[in-house]
């Protein structure tokens, strides 16, 4: 017996270093030592802290997309949603009158709404989500555009702006805590529920999926609407930190949260991944910045870095544990 | 014949030799020492139950598997086989169960694609004379098959005769045929016997695979019968009997199979109505009882797997009615089945069955999870209980219940699927082949739990191809043909000789209930002419179709502007629309054929600003620059780039949209490099390099002309060349174009490469266009433009379709609207909303028109 425990020990520890997470964790550690080296600056943890919630938004759309793409599919929309919502807001308080905690009821309400349509037009039509989600990048982004123009628009009350400047106990920024209570929510869910479960399921094989009895349009409706919710967080949290929206607010940012999500060991076909590895990928890439940023190194000139990071990162585990599929 | 063959065998060297092949898959040997020889003009059948090795004997004369040990002669002379392509080059072809071909191509590009090109002037294809060869050898084959239908549209028969037309174009010395006739009508069948006779005719060698004992029996000159990977023993035909060969199979006398024990038939727990859905089956009514095994027998392709998926759900009944426990159920899905009670195992364990990299136990608990999940929270524990149990219980082989499903042997993965579906604790179980593909070991325990749940009172609907299996289990036989129910046998009226003659509608003997009307087939019986005209006009003329249909559109879109502004079609306006549309055409051409051989370029407009932030500063460094040398740097370093994602698509294997956003990345941050964030300006850029884009010769800009070439160039290419059709066939069926021994990995590096090339082209126009170049927003979100005119245009995402006049259209729509913003003065903001609708439409019509045509 205690012979069996140890050999399913072991096994579990072989398990670990070498699923495809464990290259992202010690990317990340070998970034913060390496940030640190650039700049003593670096290691300074208020700063640490503070720097995150430039790339908190982009953490909320990747936790959701890390369903999305586990269950085998794509969305492209999510930085356009978001302006949309961020504009929204700003239309329904400035233009409109409304009181904002009614504006931010509304905008998780439009953010569900957007990701509704995704979901519907992709499991109703049975159209691919790729050729769906490019159609609603250009629509949600357009929409705003309509809605604004090219003018900023603000007003907010002063409760609402500057999310990224309260602090919880003086020193977390309300972004992190937000962000990292919703990941260790969507962990959970993704992990240790039948809705997770049934995620991967329909990710690893569709058909079977649907002959095992799993109700798959509607998980897949659903999880699209928790990546338009993750759309509104996002748009409201950048909103809030700009203290104006503007309709090209993250744009092309739905690579960087693709790029999260793959970079951290999920695989872009469906069926695998896992939200610690989103999390330590999103963390990686903000560490990079950061650092980078503190090198002075051009935020444009960091992208190649990012660019490669990714490719490496999927070479590498190509390399190491491909022969499994 | 016979004695031709005796003769041959007696004194000459056979064409193939195999002697003492073996061959095991990971530890579990599949051939055991195995000899077989094979003389041109003959008919040699393999025969031996589900896994006694004839696929894979097969599968090794056509190079896709190398034996472990043994030799193969060829003429006497031992040789290698070690791919497709070899096998072809000796002129074997192989015809695999599934028909592996290209479903975008047509009949005759099916036929030739990589076995011969049809050159004409400058080396490009004659089309003309490829359909006279295609049309030629069809005819010589007594196929009355139009050389250019789309595959797509034909029957699976029709598919096969493709494929045996292929074999033949090569001048075939052998040809290997893995039941061929498994599904089609008999009819089909006698079709195919008549080419295979003008084969062996030819002196072809044939091996020809299949179980039907009596269509073994008329077209084979020699029998081989394998047994769990063991050679039985080879037969003339004149010389054996059906008896002999059936003990040969089994290894034992018949009776020897398990029979269902007697049970108590209780009351009907599955009644089916009137059940019908176009095109499938009609008019299907029957009863199942409780303690009762009922046989679904049937030809592959009657329908009988539809009929069970439309109970469980899958695909609802367009009418009809199921009752389960005596209430009627409106099925909507295969949820609501599970719970009334109605359990499914599929035919296709691999693919509906389970699934393969999660854990057995994972696998098992799948249907109840639910009920094992307390307030959706999953409970590991208790699913692995569950789990323990059912592997007791069933005797399932396994290291432990946290394996994955893959690892398993066919028979213990049937029974994790066995039972999962027990778990449900269903009244109602239907078997769609539940032995196919397992050893008589385990066949004979799936059948003792068969008679067992029928003695708890469960009601089993049995769907089989296996004849002695339907007759030793089945206390009734229902028989399928083409759709309708066309026989019903009591266990003690039932023979094979009734149930082939009611499966192939050779006579109808019948008794009375649950029926139906006495009538004939639900499809006019299939002539020689095996086009079905409904699919062929769907699927050959789609294209035009489309491009029709978008040509429409962009007239529409011309006349409402015209109407509310008549000054829209202004020369002014038409130089717009015409400058509009260069870059996005250079770079759509080339991302379509991406997208046609099944990638995604994300990164061209990354390469774009690269490209043009290169050349501008080129212009800086050196302003007596020539145009064209400048021009030519540009699409150099679009390709360099393009052959960088080529090579990590092909060598290192990284899906392209992952590779191509990596690259998306790194190649802007290269432009912030390279240029150290200056803006190129427009006193830097030569004024000769901007006329380019206001004058030319012909009275259009340059850039337009260009735009112009690199379309046309990319038509003759697509159209004409071998490779461009190699693009087609790779994106069509990635596995068939290997096995054809094409080149995939150099067609896909080319194919990006190109992309690259166009792109960097088009950052060369991009300077002359717009006199400056910025790195922060030149080619910024371009990938998305050019991939949005492509799907316009009809290019398929997920490859294999994709044309030139669609895309370009595509692109003229993408700047007739933007113009026409412009001149009704309806704001720029609503252009981006505006190409957002124009995409979800074309996909949503396009999807909508496919389904209505039945595709």
């Amino acid at each position: 017996m205690t012979t069996s425990s140890t050999g399913g020990a072991r096994r579990k520890v072989v398990g670990l270093l070498t699923r495809r997470e464990a290259v992202t964790v010690l990317l990340l550690v070998a970034a913060v030592l390496f940030s640190a080296r650039l700049s003593p600056h670096f290691l300074d943890l208020a700063f640490l802290l503070d720097s995150t919630s430039l790339y908190m938004e982009v953490g909320l759309m990747a936790l959701a997309m890390t369903f999305v793409i586990i269950s085998g599919n794509i969305d492209l929309s999510v930085a356009s949603g978001l302006a949309l919502v961020g504009v929204g807001a700003a239309v329904l308080h400035s233009r409109a009158g409304l009181p904002m905690g009614w504006v931010i009821v509304l905008s998780l309400a439009l953010g569900a709404l957007l990701g509704l349509f995704n979901g519907l037009l992709i499991t109703r039509m049975r159209l691919p989500s790729l050729t769906v989600t490019l159609g609603t990048l250009a629509l949600y982004r357009g929409i705003a555009q309509i809605l604004l123009g090219d003018h900023s628009l603000g007003k907010f009350p002063e409760w609402f702006v500057g999310i990224d400047y309260r602090r919880i106990g003086g020193l977390v920024p309300v972004p992190l805590l937000l962000f990292s209570m919703l990941a260790i929510l969507l962990s959970l869910v993704l992990h240790r529920t039948v809705f997770g479960r049934w995620t991967y399921a329909i990710g690893t094989n569709e058909a079977a999926a649907r002959f095992s009895g799993i109700p798959v349009d509607r998980i897949k409706v659903l999880i699209y609407l928790l990546s338009g919710l993750m759309m509104a967080a996002g748009g409201l949290m950048m909103t809030s930190r700009l203290t104006v929206a503007r309709f090209d607010m993250a744009t092309g940012r739905e690579l960087e949260v693709i790029t999260a999500v793959v970079l951290g060991g999920t695989d872009i076909f469906g069926g695998r991944g896992s939200v610690f590895g989103t999390v330590a990928a999103l963390f990686l890439v903000g560490v990079l910045r950061t650092g980078m940023g503190v090198a002075n190194i051009k935020a444009e000139s960091q992208l190649a870095v990012l660019g490669a990071l990714l490719l490496i990162s999927v070479i590498l585990s190509n390399l190491s544990g491909r022969t499994q599929r | 014949m016979v004695e031709v063959i005796r003769w041959m065998m007696i004194s000459g060297t056979p064409l193939f030799h195999l002697s003492a092949v073996s061959k095991s898959f990971g530890g579990v040997p599949v051939l055991n020492a195995v000899d077989f020889d094979l003389f041109p003009g003959e008919v040699h059948t393999l025969m031996g139950e589900n896994g006694a090795g004839k696929s894979t004997l097969t599968k090794i004369l056509g190079g896709i598997h190398q034996p472990d040990s043994g030799q193969i002669l060829l003429d006497g002379k031992p040789v290698d086989i070690p791919s497709p392509h070899v096998a072809q080059q000796v002129g074997i072809a192989l015809m695999h169960q599934e028909p592996l071909n290209f479903p975008d191509l047509d009949v005759a590009e099916n036929i030739f694609m990589g076995r011969g090109e049809h050159r004409g002037p400058l080396r490009l294809r004659n089309w003309t004379a490829m359909y006279a060869e295609a049309r030629e050898l069809l005819a010589s084959m007594g196929l009355d098959l139009d050389p250019r239908a789309k595959l797509r549209g034909l029957s699976l028969a029709a598919q096969q005769m493709v494929e045996m037309a292929g074999a033949l174009s090569q001048k075939a010395r052998v040809l290997l045929m893995d039941e061929p006739t498994a599904a089609l009508t008999p009819q089909e069948v006698r079709e195919l016997f008549l080419i295979i006779n003008r084969l062996k005719g030819q002196g072809v060698a044939l091996v020809f695979i299949s179980h039907r004992l009596g269509e073994v029996l008329e077209i084979s000159d020699r029998i081989t019968v394998l047994r769990d990977g063991e050679l039985v023993g080879t037969r003339l035909k004149s010389e054996t009997s059906k008896d002999e060969i059936l003990k040969m199979m089994v290894g034992r006398p018949l009776s020897a199979l398990f029979e269902k024990d007697r049970t108590t038939i209780g009351a009907p727990l599955l009644r089916v109505v009137n059940l019908s859905r176009r095109g499938r089956f009609s008019d299907i009514s029957f009863e199942v009882h409780g303690g009762e095994i009922v046989g679904l027998a049937g030809l592959v392709g009657a329908g009988r797997t539809e009929v069970a998926q439309s109970i469980f759900g899958l695909s609802p009944p367009e009418s009809g009615a199921v009752w389960v426990a005596g209430k009627e159920a409106r099925l909507r899905s295969p949820g609501q089945a599970l719970g009334l009670g109605l359990a499914y195992v599929p035919e296709d364990r691999q693919q509906h069955g389970l699934l393969l990299p999660f854990a057995v136990f994972s696998n098992i608990s799948l249907p109840v999870l639910r009920r094992l999940s307390p307030k959706g929270w999953l409970r590991p524990g208790v699913e692995r209980e569950q789990a323990e149990k059912c592997r007791a219980d069933l005797d399932i082989h396994l290291r432990d219940v946290d394996q994955p499903a893959r690892e398993l042997s066919g028979g213990n993965q049937q029974k994790v699927v066995l039972s999962k579906w027990l778990l449900t604790d269903p009244r109602v179980l239907i078997l769609d082949e539940p032995t196919r593909g397992i050893d008589i070991g385990a066949k004979a325990e799936v059948h003792r739990l068969m008679s067992q749940l029928a003695q708890q009172g469960k009601a089993i609907l049995m769907i089989s191809s296996d004849l002695p299996e339907i007759l030793a289990m089945s206390d009734r036989i229902l028989v399928m043909r083409e759709g309708r129910l066309t026989g019903e046998f009591e266990r003690s009226e039932a023979t094979q000789e009734r149930i082939m003659a009611a499966a192939t509608g050779q006579s109808l003997p019948r008794k009375g209930m649950g029926g139906g009307r006495e009538d004939g087939p639900v499809g006019q019986s299939r002539g020689p002419c095996l086009t079905s005209p409904t699919l062929s006009f769907g699927n050959s003329r789609w294209f035009r179709f489309r491009e029709i249909g978008i040509a429409f559109v962009v007239a529409l879109v011309v006349l409402l502007a015209t109407l509310t502004e008549p000054r829209f079609l202004s020369p002014e306006n038409i130089r717009n629309i015409l400058l509009y549309i260069p870059l996005i055409t250079v770079v759509a051409m080339a991302e379509m054929m991406v997208l046609i051989s099944r990638n995604i370029d994300l990164s061209v407009g990354s390469v774009l600003g690269f490209s043009a932030i290169v050349v501008g500063n080129a212009f800086i460094r050196a302003p007596e620059l020539s145009l064209w040398l400048a021009a030519l740097l540009s699409v150099c370093i679009g390709g360099a780039l393009g052959a960088v994602n080529g090579a990590l698509v092909t060598w290192m294997r990284v899906p392209a949209i992952i590779a191509t956003l990596g690259t998306l990345s790194a190649y802007r941050g290269l432009v912030f490099i390279v240029s150290g964030g200056r803006q190129v300006d427009p006193n830097d850029i030569p004024p000769d390099l901007i006329r380019l884009s206001q004058t030319s010769p012909l009275g259009v800009p340059w850039i337009v002309l260009f735009a112009a070439i690199v379309a046309a160039m990319t038509f003759v290419f697509l159209r004409y060349t071998p490779t461009g059709r190699q693009i087609y066939a790779v994106g069509s069926n990635p596995l068939a174009a290997r096995l054809r021994g094409l080149a995939v990995d150099r067609v896909v590096f080319l194919v990006f490469m190109l992309s690259g090339a166009a792109a960097g082209l088009a950052g060369f126009m991009y300077a002359s266009r717009f006199g400056y170049v910025n790195p922060g927003d030149t080619g910024v979100g371009f990938e998305l433009v050019v991939i949005s005119a492509a799907i316009l245009g009809g290019t398929n995402v997920f490859g294999g379709s994709g044309s030139v006049m669609g895309t370009l259209l595509g692109g003229l729509l993408l700047g007739v609207i933007n113009v026409a913003l412009a001149v009704l003065h309806i704001s720029a903001f609503w252009q981006l909303a505006t190409y957002g609708i124009a995409i979800l439409t074309a996909v949503t019509v396009d999807t909508g028109i496919q389904r209505r045509m039945g595709r």
